[in-house]
């Protein structure tokens, strides 16, 4: 098994191949939609079980489902929620209520395909985000809510200058938790769509595997694994600083 | 601003109604969302094939089907499918693999798991606070980085393609979490009560066996809990060095499912629901387990 120690040659290949910059732009934008629609979703999904209900020890039990749900069963899950045939719910419903009146393609279109994904991962990513916020909520003293109440503040503005402000750190970490994700997410695209098409949903956790494990290009591939690495590290440092202050600096 | 009201006992009762009708919609709305995806799964899974390709679809199939069901776990694959035998076979041992998988696992990590959560607990190890946390960060890593030079290794020493190697892998990737975990249950634990027992004369791995140990069983038990349904669930492991239909765990036997009989909607499916039901069901019944270790980290400090 010859081989040639070719220096950095490998990394400066990563950092200059355009399938690279693509699939890391795609990930960013899985995180982007993770952020941008799943922080409101689970905040106001917390605020919501957060109130006293009957079953609502049932409710945040169920709450868990999609997190734990195996990330190739997603993929068939939204398979048959996506189906471009006609057979799946989503065209079901749209042709049920006339709405349209063909089947669309949904995940053949490339420009659709990624935000659709964005959105099955998203359903796999709330329940942990909303447990987190759930967590937030139940460390404010309840007596901030009832001296402002007393001084005329109204729902909004409780929200505004109490919950929204001490939640704060809760944001910053799923904010990081969600692109750590992104980076990660692997199964989900691997069964839906293959990371089709025309690469259009090729994540970088993706684009690394078949240059791993489908073209053999182990030296490359391991050259881009660092560097995913490191970006990985560095989002990892932050979030530990932001949940384990006493461990630092010891 | 609220305005200054007349609090008459009819406005009020009625104000009360009206929040407890708006709160009971929006828990039915979040319900909605979590539920409904897999609830479509597990309607495919209990239809017939037929009603699964009409277009719309038929949304309540009744009286439900069990046939997938009953294909999947005892069928021979000659009931006019295109399904072969072999897919059969092959998820077959796939949940058992699944099973031996996520068992071992478990274990493993939790033999090995807390004995180093013990010593981090107990010793003054040197740089032991920095160790725990770049443990913490490699686990925070995306697995597929991890994995090219292990598959090279594993490749030379001719281990891929077993099980053994899978669990090995899996319990190595789970176990700094394991480890942060029961660190945290120990510390918890008193030492005096080891003291007392080494003064006793039992030795160290005594002590820890036959008194912190039993104490720390909802550590433990947490920590078991969280490593079967990971590695249940774990997919870029087992895609990588299993290659065989015997050594296949679900997940993966799943994805290659979908990519071989596409159009067997209510079969797929109700393999999906039998590769879920392990860890949705360990999930709902340990949640309180499981949340009290993993919530932890984000409301300290």
């Amino acid at each position: 098994m010859g081989w040639e120690f070719i220096g950095l040659g490998n990394y400066w290949r990563a950092l200059t191949d355009s399938q690279v910059r693509l699939s890391i732009g795609r990930t960013l934008y899985l995180a982007g939609v993770g952020i941008g629609l799943g922080i409101p979703l689970a905040l106001a999904f917390a605020l919501i079980l957060n109130r006293p209900f009957p079953l609502r020890g049932l409710v945040r039990g169920l709450l868990i489902i999609p997190w734990v749900v195996p990330g190739s069963v997603q993929g068939l899950l939204w398979g048959r929620i996506f189906d471009p045939h006609g057979y799946g719910a989503l065209n079901g419903l749209l042709l049920q209520f006339g709405l349209i009146d063909k089947a669309i393609p949904w995940l053949l279109m490339p420009q659709r395909a990624l935000f659709l994904i964005a959105l099955a991962n998203l359903w796999a990513t709330i329940p942990m985000m909303t447990l987190l916020y759930l967590a937030g909520l139940q460390s404010i003293p309840s007596e901030l809510h009832e001296a402002a109440a007393v001084d005329g503040a109204g729902w909004w503005a409780r929200f505004r200058y109490i919950t929204f402000p001490l939640l704060l750190p809760i944001t910053l970490i799923n904010l990081i938790l969600k692109t750590i994700d992104a980076f990660a997410l692997f199964d989900l695209v691997f069964v839906l769509t293959g990371g089709g098409p025309a690469r259009a949903t090729e994540v970088i956790g993706y684009h690394l595997y078949k240059q791993a494990f489908s073209n053999l290009e182990y030296g490359y591939a391991a050259a881009l694994a660092w560097l995913i690495a490191l970006a990985n590290m560095a989002l990892a440092y932050l979030y530990s600083r932001l949940t384990r202050p006493e461990t630092i600096g010891t | 601003m609220k305005p200054p009201y007349n609090p008459s006992a009819m406005g009020r009762s009625v104000r009360r109604v009206g929040q407890g009708l708006l709160q009971t919609l929006l828990v039915l709305a979040v319900l909605a969302f979590i539920l409904l995806p897999i609830l479509w799964l597990l309607i495919s899974s209990l239809s017939h094939s037929q009603d699964l390709l009409r277009i719309p679809p038929r949304w309540l199939p009744w009286p439900p089907d069990f046939s997938h069901y009953r294909e999947l776990l005892v069928g021979t694959g000659q009931t006019g499918t295109t399904l072969t035998q072999v897919t059969l076979r092959a998820f077959r041992y796939a949940l058992r693999n699944s099973f031996l998988v996520a068992a071992g696992v478990s274990l493993t990590a939790l033999a090995l798991g807390s004995l180093a959560g013990y010593a981090f607990a107990r010793f003054r190890l040197v740089g032991g606070a920095q160790l725990i946390y770049i443990l913490l960060l490699v686990q925070m890593l995306p697995v597929i980085v991890l994995l090219i030079p292990l598959y090279m290794t594993m490749n030379r020493l001719g281990m891929l393609d077993k099980l053994s190697t899978v669990i090995a892998l899996l319990s190595a990737y789970h176990m700094p979490f394991v480890i942060w975990i029961l660190r945290g249950y120990f510390q918890s634990i008193p030492a005096e009560l080891e003291e007392a027992a080494l003064v006793d004369g039992a030795n160290r791995l005594q002590a820890l066996v036959r008194v912190t140990l039993p104490l720390s069983l909802p550590g433990l038990f947490a920590a078991g809990v969280y490593t079967f349904m990971q590695s249940w669930n774990a997919f870029m492991i087992p895609l990588i060095f299993t290659s065989s239909d015997t050594m296949r765990t679900v997940t993966v036997a799943i994805a290659l499912f979908v990519g071989r009989h596409y159009t067997e909607y209510g079969l797929m499916s109700a393999a999906g629901v039998l590769a879920s039901l392990p860890p949705i069901l360990l999930a709902i019944f340990f949640q309180r387990y499981l949340l009290a270790g993993l919530t932890a980290g984000a409301t300290k400090g």
